[in-house]
Parts: structure tokens; C-alpha cells; sequence
């Protein structure tokens, strides 16, 4: 093997200045109520000497890692329902695939410029996005056809709701599209799966995010071996950031009720729009 | 068509199973997996296992796109870390493997049970869905990225 650059910085340093990065992501990631991949990303990816691929395969494992220990709970205490998230994780999971595979034949600065472009929007999106609860679909053929209701307690408030989804349809195309930009940037894809479940869908707010976590567990399923068996994991990136986050999101989850949430929203749509800025003018060659 | 209430009373009786095996099949997949990669990666960074990559080489390594670096580290893609998983590096993609692998394990599950219950449509969704997560894990996709097998 031939090496042609002498590496200047020694080589622990960057895994572990990823470790101690990716645990104040899982931290921000559970507090500011967002999937680990998409703040992922864009910081490491704007801030740390790895090649965008690289970095893209984390991610993707990343966002399956987190959504796959926090799925049982929620599976268990009613709050996803499996039901609803397989017939939309069907259509993302084939799309996730399908923009996996497109990444690889997209060059870096055009991935770079549109996921800085994306990155922005998504913290317009955060910034504007409003508390959820509405709910003014029609109600369908299909949704009923597949039992696609039921109801849940709320375990804070003890409150029972009962739930009809509503626009199927529609939102097996959204999630065919999240799932697409979930493959190809190798974000996950819970900032996107919930206001589509409960805006679109008339899933009440708790089940559309309890559900969206298990969409990604299956919808990231296939977009993660395809990035392995491509060769974009390191396993020097992903195993550090892998434990990082998910040590950060059990502590952030441990937080959760002392810490100013609204504030640390603020933080995160600050960090975004800054990563997002950064990613952006990197894949236009104005900041490298 | 709609289902009357009886319907839907066996049906929350049929998912409430679904979901807890399939909750019970995710919740020790993971556990297992994590565990792994800890102690994966522990083997990897102390030496206990010798990297095919050599660890002081990666900085000069990880910058590179990835087709490049395969070129340049000579490491195969596709299931071709197999024959390498006795290396600290590469002994890592086991737990990633399990990880990756787990829906699919859990959605064995759940074709089981709406096979059980003969939930027509569910166990139709279930097992297409199992054919492309099989398709994914087989690599024989991976040739559409106009790359490695």
C-alpha cells in the first residue's frame, strides 16, 4: 500500500475529537428534537478532514443506530405504531436505495452544494415549523383498508387519543421523497417524516414521532448496506460517532426535563444555518 | 372497503403482538450490536488485533473519495471483507453487519405473525418489504452505482 500524504496531525486525534463531537450531537440531537443524522452530517462533514462518502455512511448507520434503541420503547409503550410505518417505510426504503446509489455517481461539490442548500432549508423549516396538531386531511379509501387507526396513552399526561391516518397516498409519495434525500445525503429523516405524518397524515404529534423512529429503522435499513457493501464506512469514523451519539442522546434524554428546550432549538437552527452556510460555499469552491 | 369492529378488534390484537415481538426482536438485535462495536472497536485502536489499513496511515487515507481510497488501501468492497474480518479494522464491519441486519430479522418476525393471522395485505407488504432489504444486503445492487460488487 502507498501512502502519497504524510499525515501531519497524529491519527487518534480525529477519532476522538469525533467522539467527543458526535456525544454533544446526540446531546443537542434529543433536546432540540431532531434525528442525529442530520446535524451530523453537515458539521462533520464541514469540520473534520473526512471525505464527504465517508461521512455520508455514518451518518446513515448513525440514524439506524439511534432509531433502533429507542424503537422498542416506543413500540412497547404505543407511541409508533408498526402498522402505519410499514406500508410508508415500503415506498422510503426502496427510494433511500435508490438515492444511495445515485450519491455515488454524483460528484462531491454538486452532493456538497445541494446538501449546504438542503441544510438551509431544513432550518428555515425548523425556524417556521409550528407545534403540530393539525390535523386536515380527508379521510381515504386506503387508510381504511389497512385499519390504519387506533388509539395510544399518552404516558406524561395519561391522556388516551384516538387516531385515524388520513391521505395515504400522499404520503407514501412524501415518504418515497424523504427517503430519496435521506439515501443520497445520508441523513436521516425524522425532520422531515413527522410534519409529513402529522400535517399531511392527521397523525397527532406523539405518534408521528414515535412512528417516524421506526420508519427510519427500516426506511435507513437498505440505504446502510448499500453504503457498506460500496465501501463508504470507515470503521474509524463510524464506530467513535456511532458510541458518541448514542452516549449523548442518553444523556440528552436524561436532560430532557431540566433543560431550556425552546433555547437549544435555537442553538440547533443557529449550528444548521452555519453548517449549512459552510457546506454550501465548500461545494462552491468559495471555502475549502 | 372497511373493516367492522369486530375486524378491528383482531386487528389491534394482531399488532399488538406484532409490535411487541418485533419490539423484543429490535430490542436485543441492538444490544448486541452496540455491544460488539464497543468491543470492536476497543480491539481495533489498542492493537489487539492488527488493522489491514495501518492506523498511522488513515490521515493521509480518509480525505480521499472513496473509490480512490479503495484503490489506494487495496481493500475490497462488497462481502470481500469477509475474508479479512479476523483484522482489527475489518473485524469492526461485523457488528456494522448485525446492525444492518436486525429489521430484517425483525420483519421475519412480524411475516410470521400476519402469515399466523392471515393478515393478507400486511404479510404481502411484510414480505416485499423483506425482498428489498435482502436485495440491498446481497450487493448485487451495488453494481447500479457503476462501482463495486
Amino acid at each position: 500500500m502507498h501512502v502519497a500524504d504524510t499525515a501531519v496531525v497524529a491519527w487518534w486525534i480525529w477519532p476522538i475529537a469525533l467522539f467527543f463531537a458526535s456525544f454533544a450531537l446526540g446531546i443537542v440531537a434529543v433536546l432540540a428534537g431532531v434525528g442525529g443524522g442530520v446535524l451530523f452530517v453537515p458539521i462533520v462533514g464541514s469540520f473534520f478532514p473526512f471525505h464527504l462518502d465517508y461521512v455520508r455512511g455514518a451518518g446513515v448507520l448513525l440514524a439506524l443506530a439511534a432509531a433502533l434503541a429507542a424503537g422498542p420503547r416506543l413500540l412497547r409503550d404505543g407511541l409508533a405504531s408498526l402498522r402505519l410505518a410499514i406500508p410508508l417505510s415500503l415506498a422510503g426504503s426502496i427510494f433511500s436505495m435508490v438515492g444511495a446509489l445515485t450519491s455515488f455517481a454524483v460528484p462531491t461539490r454538486a452532493l456538497e452544494t445541494s446538501l449546504g442548500a438542503l441544510i438551509l432549508l431544513i432550518s428555515l423549516l425548523m425556524w417556521l415549523a409550528p407545534g403540530g396538531g393539525i390535523s386536515n386531511g380527508r379521510d381515504d379509501f386506503f387508510s381504511a383498508a389497512l385499519g390504519l387507526r387506533g388509539n395510544y396513552v399518552d404516558p406524561a399526561t395519561g391522556e388516551r387519543t384516538v387516531w385515524q391516518s388520513k391521505q395515504l397516498l400522499p404520503g407514501v409519495l412524501v415518504f418515497s421523497v424523504i427517503g430519496f434525500v435521506g439515501g443520497l445525503f445520508g441523513l436521516g429523516a425524522g425532520w422531515a417524516n413527522v410534519p409529513a405524518l402529522n400535517l399531511l397524515m392527521g397523525v397527532p404529534l406523539k405518534l408521528a414521532a414515535g412512528t417516524s423512529g421506526l420508519a427510519i429503522t427500516i426506511v435507513n435499513t437498505p440505504a446502510a448496506w448499500i453504503y457498506f457493501l460500496e465501501g463508504a464506512m470507515l470503521p474509524i469514523i463510524v464506530a467513535p460517532s456511532l458510541i458518541g451519539v448514542m452516549l449523548g442522546a442518553n444523556l440528552g434524554a436524561r436532560l430532557f426535563r431540566t433543560m431550556p428546550a425552546a433555547r437549544i432549538r435555537h442553538f440547533v437552527i443557529a449550528l444548521l444555518l452555519f453548517a449549512g452556510i459552510r457546506t454550501l460555499l465548500k461545494g462552491l469552491a468559495l471555502w475549502t | 372497503m372497511d373493516l367492522n369492529n369486530q375486524d378491528h378488534h383482531d386487528l389491534r390484537q394482531a399488532d399488538r403482538e406484532a409490535s411487541e415481538e418485533y419490539a423484543r426482536c429490535m430490542a436485543i438485535g441492538t444490544a448486541i450490536a452496540l455491544a460488539l462495536i464497543v468491543v470492536e472497536l476497543v480491539a481495533y485502536v489498542s492493537g489487539a488485533l492488527t488493522p489491514f489499513v495501518p492506523l498511522r496511515d488513515l490521515p493521509g487515507l480518509w480525505g480521499m473519495p472513496m473509490r480512490q481510497y479503495l484503490a489506494a488501501a487495496g481493500v475490497p468492497a462488497g462481502w470481500g471483507w469477509i475474508a479479512l474480518a479476523g483484522r482489527g479494522d475489518y473485524v469492526n464491519f461485523i457488528g456494522i453487519a448485525l446492525l444492518a441486519s436486525i429489521t430484517i430479522a425483525c420483519y421475519l418476525v412480524a411475516l410470521r405473525r400476519y402469515l399466523a393471522r392471515r393478515d393478507r395485505i400486511y404479510a404481502a407488504l411484510t414480505a416485499a418489504q423483506l425482498i428489498v432489504l435482502v436485495a440491498a444486503a446481497s450487493g448485487l445492487l451495488n453494481s447500479f452505482a457503476g462501482g463495486n460488487p
